[in-house]
């Protein structure tokens, strides 16, 4: 069964078509790269499947229920922005997580604080953008999920903290959990994807297996991408 | 909920304690001076008053700016991607700031109180004496208007919460006038209110309930009565709506 499936899944804010109906079905175990320029509704699809957002049509399942405080133990979710409360410190992130999910490894969380060198007493209002973007990947990623959904995890970093991002999120994820990442940034992406979904103006245009789209195509991602976004 | 409920204190905790704090270590200040002869300090001692009492209404703005803003910045702001993705209830997330905020005004009323006991009684003891000896027959119920108007004193800052609640919760259905909505929600429903209380009021007038002086303390008995089940009522109206519009038309922007 899809840990994740859209079924004409749509969404409006107000008039404007955020999303346009589609339906998609994510296998666990795979690693899916959501794929499209600014403003082409990845971040609304992935807000959709957390249940943050409302659809204006059609459902989202998650292990075949709708969004609730049930699939939400499943779901492990990175926002595109800072959503730890400014009156906490790191040490009382890591609380806060390892008191709310079950599936949340702090032996894990520790070893990447470590590893990236991130101090545990310093309150979150005094850590630099960058740090909250970690440390919010670190929570994200210590728990021992079925399903993760990264929304543009390297977008605002430069190279080398990329370069971290990418090999905490790899090294991490749970073997038979299913991770959706979205980004703009495809060509750090490229060798780790298996599956690529394509959005364009709110509107599926691909969904295939990253090694079949090199193939149709004849080049990398990247130089797909930069065709169908021109 | 009594996870959230510890991580809800602790938020709300750590902005609100300071400013009791402060209005505490003032008022003992304006206490200190008044015992100086008043022509050595009498300036000085009125500025202190003048500030305890400032820093009364203050606390009082500052508990209904902190309720507002834990439920704004906390649910329904950047704060609710991590807290609608905890696997808990739409209840359990409302109650928990709902009851962190009552605890908040309970305190913020026993520090004003407290503050004002200070500032202008010489002896704390001997009123504190006075409240307790009239407690026991208001627990009695020799006077049972005064229970009235403590549940309905006890439940005004419920509804009042849930109002602004409501209203907020309401309000995402305006899109990027989110703000403006809300606040135009919360006057319009309190005008709504306001009729309705009149309304009731003369209902009750024409109902024949009151009869000249002779039935004024039955009349004002039913006349609570009737506000506590209108607050009470529409408190659960409140409650219901904003579990209905956080559970079921989430757009967090």
């Amino acid at each position: 069964m899809a840990i994740l499936e859209a079924r004409n899944l749509g969404k409006r804010f107000g008039q404007k078509a955020a999303l346009r109906e589609f339906s998609v079905a994510i296998e666990p175990g795979r690693l899916v790269g959501l794929l499209g320029p600014n403003g082409s509704g990845k971040t609304t699809f992935l807000k959709l499947c957390s249940g943050l957002l409302t659809p204006s049509a059609g459902e989202i399942l998650i292990d075949g229920r709708r969004p609730g405080a049930e699939t939400k133990r499943l779901v492990s979710y990175l926002p595109e922005r800072n959503a730890l409360g400014d009156w906490m410190t790191v040490r009382q992130a890591l609380g806060f997580f390892a008191d709310f999910y079950p599936d949340f490894d702090r032996e894990r969380a520790e070893g990447l604080l470590d590893a990236l060198e991130i101090d545990r007493r310093a309150g979150l209002r005094a850590l630099s953008k960058g740090t909250k973007e970690k440390l919010q990947l670190i929570l994200t990623m210590a728990r021992r999920a079925k399903l993760y959904l990264l929304d543009e995890p390297i977008g605002g970093v430069d190279p080398a903290a990329r370069d971290v991002i990418l090999s905490t999120i790899v090294r991490n994820y749970e073997p038979d959990a299913a991770v959706v990442i979205s980004t703009h940034l495809i060509s750090d992406l490229e060798g780790l994807l298996d599956d690529v979904l394509f959005l364009k103006e709110g509107r599926l245009e691909r969904f295939a297996p990253a090694d079949a789209l090199r193939e149709s195509s004849g080049g990398s991602i990247d130089t797909l991408f930069r065709e169908v976004f021109r | 909920m009594s996870k959230l409920l510890k991580y809800e204190l602790w938020a709300v905790g750590r902005l609100f304690l300071p400013i009791a704090a402060a209005l505490l270590l003032v008022s003992l200040v304006a206490r200190a001076l008044g015992t100086l002869p008043p022509e050595t300090f009498s300036s000085v001692f009125q500025v202190g008053r003048a500030l305890s009492f400032l820093l009364v209404a203050g606390v009082a703005v500052f508990t209904l700016g902190i309720t507002l803003q834990r439920f704004r910045r906390s649910l329904l702001g950047d704060e609710g991607y991590l807290m609608f993705m905890l696997p808990v209830s739409v209840d359990a997330l409302i109650l928990s700031k709902l009851v962190a905020a009552l605890l908040m005004c309970l305190l913020g009323l026993l520090v004003a109180g407290f503050s004002v006991l200070l500032i202008s009684m010489r002896d704390i003891g001997q009123a504190l004496r006075e409240v307790a000896g009239a407690l026991p027959a208001l627990l009695r119920g020799e006077e049972p208007e005064w229970l009235q108007f403590l549940l309905l004193a006890a439940l005004a800052p419920v509804f009042g919460i849930l109002l602004c609640y409501v209203c907020m919760a309401l309000a995402m259905l305006a899109g990027n006038r989110r703000g403006l909505a809300a606040v135009g929600l919360f006057f319009a429903t309190m005008t709504l209110m306001q009729l309705l209380g009149v309304a009731l009021n003369s209902l009750m007038a024409g109902a024949g309930l009151f009869r000249g002086d002779a039935d004024h303390v039955g009349y004002l008995r039913a006349l609570l009565w009737a506000a506590i089940g209108l607050e009470g009522f529409f408190g659960a109206i409140f409650y219901f709506v904003t579990r209905y519009m956080l559970k079921n038309r989430l757009n967090l922007e």
